[in-house]
């Protein structure tokens, strides 16, 4: 193996050196987000209400951490699998 | 043995030397591109383990937050949190207003102020007056409970919303740890030394040695904040809906392996 290998150790510091930095760096604040609403969900695909800014292809988060991707962008609807 | 023993009395002959030479610096040539494809696949099989650990850490710090702040967080919180959101509304930003004034006001639908707990009539009413003063006008407010905010008052209308909520503090604080993992992953894979192949590195083969994912591919990034609520009755099915880790499938493979040399590349004395 070239170089250093990067023990566990390393690993653990730098994931909680992340942490730790994104905690001093962090300032809450109102920040306006999109939003949309589920209306119908069927076979895996669901059919959203809202979120105006979403394009093509875009992930959009749903409550609970999992994510969608948007396949059909219409005026109103947005279909998201 | 008869031939052995003669070349160990007199000597190897000179047409067998060089054909000796060559076939040793085959086998050394072969050697070294075994090594640096096995070198690659390790390093690639450690970064992924280190992004795998940073990542369930992160997960799991954010996670027992969540889980400490809503078993430790009750109503007199939830008021104290009122009048924090009370004020920040006051100080909003003037984009931040026209942008929540003008989805008001296109909607038909009352403001909706979500709060973990329910809201007692001052802290009400003290939400309700921020919000005509910030919108510049007599906005309607339907007040619910939402207890997925943890701790917080939750404010949407028409397609946009503004949280003061543990859940969208530890959410945004978790997204600025993950560009941060994110950022040191990429340099970190732009940065690993090439494996070395010893004094073989000049030829044509060690040239071709693979580089572990030297430049990944752009991923899908969440660019849109977009969150849809859960207000539908039907919530999306978990199982059936792309997990984030759908989207790491267009992660780039690793680069093929590079061929052993087939053919000799010393040349006879």
């Amino acid at each position: 193996m070239n170089g250093p290998p990067e023990s566990l150790q390393n690993v653990f510091d730098e994931a909680f050196t992340s942490v730790s930095q994104a905690r001093e760096r962090f300032e809450p604040k109102l920040i306006v987000r999109e939003i949309g609403t589920v209306t119908t969900v069927s076979t895996g695909v669901a059919y959203v209400a809202g979120l105006p800014g979403v394009g093509f292809e875009e992930l959009v988060r749903f409550p609970g951490g999992e994510f969608g991707i948007a396949f059909n962008v219409d005026e109103d609807e947005l279909v998201l699998a | 043995m008869t031939t052995l023993r003669a070349q160990s009395r007199h000597g190897p002959t000179v047409s067998v030397l060089p054909k000796r030479r060559s076939t040793i610096c085959n086998g050394s040539h072969h050697v070294d591109s075994r090594r640096a494809v096995l070198a690659s696949v390790k390093a690639t099989g450690t970064r992924t383990l280190n992004q795998a650990i940073r990542r369930r850490t992160q997960e799991e710090v954010f996670a027992i937050a969540r889980k400490a702040l809503g078993d430790l967080s009750s109503a007199t919180l939830e008021e104290r949190m009122a009048e924090v959101f009370i004020r920040k509304v006051q100080d909003m930003d003037d984009a931040t207003k026209a942008t929540l004034a003008d989805a008001s006001k296109k909607s038909a639908d009352p403001v909706v102020v979500r709060s973990a707990f329910e809201l007692p009539p001052k802290e009400r009413a003290g939400i309700n007056d921020a919000l005509n003063r910030a919108f510049s006008a007599d906005v309607r407010v339907r007040f619910e409970t939402a207890p997925e905010l943890v701790s917080g008052i939750e404010c949407a209308t028409n397609g946009h919303k503004v949280g003061w909520s543990i859940a969208d503090y530890l959410g945004s604080l978790e997204n600025g740890v993950a560009e941060l993992l994110k950022e040191r992953e990429t340099t970190e894979a732009k940065v690993e030394p090439k494996p070395k192949l010893g004094e073989t590195a000049s030829t044509p083969q060690a040239k071709e040695a693979p580089k572990p994912e030297a430049d990944p591919a752009p991923k899908p990034e969440a660019t849109a904040e977009a969150k849809p609520e859960e207000q539908a009755e039907t919530k999306p099915d978990a199982d059936s809906a792309p997990k984030a880790e759908a989207a790491a499938e267009t992660k780039p493979q690793t680069k093929a392996e590079p061929k052993p040399a087939n053919e000799p590349v010393a040349k006879s004395p």
